[in-house]
């Protein structure tokens, strides 16, 4: 769940809760299962919000380093939150499910989803949803505060 | 001299910040420094760092709560911290934030590495 603020003057998103519920099974080692899914999930608000890869014609990715191909730093998501369901999952190793890619999946609908609801239900379809796509979303709903 | 050197080569362009040294008290990226810049400098890097008893409590502290995964950031995320408490030895959660922006880190969320910090500060009580 993302609860987030737009400025609708500059299309900034401010992310104000992020809170992730996730099913691993039986926790194994908790500290760093915990650290994995708070990691994973700012992994995929980043790519909702502002990790956008370009290629030219020939394929190539023009992104030439972290000056250009943006990842959220410790100002970005202050209030990240995760919690873990646990429950013993019987096909796995010690009652433990694969908690690799998980928190990743969902991320981006639901920032998206969010983004979605303060726009005032204008249907988006793609991430990552960068500031200039919701000032282009406001200029055509007329909405924009310039 | 260690086999493995803890200043890593962040591409010559420094975003990453893990190639992080401390000079004349300012955390520098050591990618980004000439080595003609620093004759007669006092330079640190992990190696020197290690050998300290701030080390010792950041280390412990950084294990603790599990701030380190893949690792990579971990080098120039505990010299940033270093360079941070030597300014401020009880920063807030928003000034440890600000302290570490530099760097980045991909596997943690960051909410760990901030809590390490944190402790360090409490259990390094004096030190810095």
């Amino acid at each position: 769940m993302i609860e987030l603020e737009i400025d609708t003057y500059t299309g900034c998103v401010k992310v104000l809760d992020a809170l992730g519920i996730y099913d691993v099974g039986t926790p194994i080692d908790y500290n760093v299962l915990i650290g994995q899914m708070e990691g994973g999930f700012l992994q995929g608000i980043g790519f909702a919000s502002i990790e956008t890869m370009v290629y030219d014609r020939n394929g190539y990715i023009r992104n030439n380093n972290f000056s250009d191909y943006l990842i959220p730093t410790t100002l970005d998501v202050p209030n990240l939150r995760v919690l873990l369901h646990d429950s013993e999952y019987s096909e796995g190793p010690f009652g433990a499910k694969g908690a690799g890619e998980l928190p990743l999946i969902g991320a981006p609908a639901a920032y998206l989803a969010a983004v979605e609801q303060a726009l005032g239900g204008t249907r988006l379809n793609h991430v990552p949803f960068t500031a200039e796509d919701v000032v282009a979303v406001l200029a055509k709903e007329g909405k924009a505060n310039a | 001299m260690p086999d493995i050197s803890f200043v890593l080569n962040g591409k010559e362009t420094s975003y990453a910040g893990s190639a992080t040294e401390r000079l004349l008290d300012v955390l520098h990226n050591s990618c980004c420094v000439a080595i003609g810049a620093v004759v007669g400098s006092c330079v640190v890097t992990l190696e020197g760092y290690r050998e300290t008893e701030r080390y010792a409590v950041m280390d412990k502290a950084f294990a603790d709560v599990s701030a380190v995964q893949c690792g990579f950031c971990t080098p120039g995320m505990i010299l940033a911290a270093e360079a941070l408490l030597s300014k401020n030895p009880h920063p807030d959660e928003t000034e440890i934030r600000e302290g570490l922006s530099g760097n980045l880190c991909r596997c943690t969320g960051y909410n760990a590495i901030i809590r390490a910090v944190q402790k360090a500060a409490e259990e390094g009580n004096g030190l810095w």
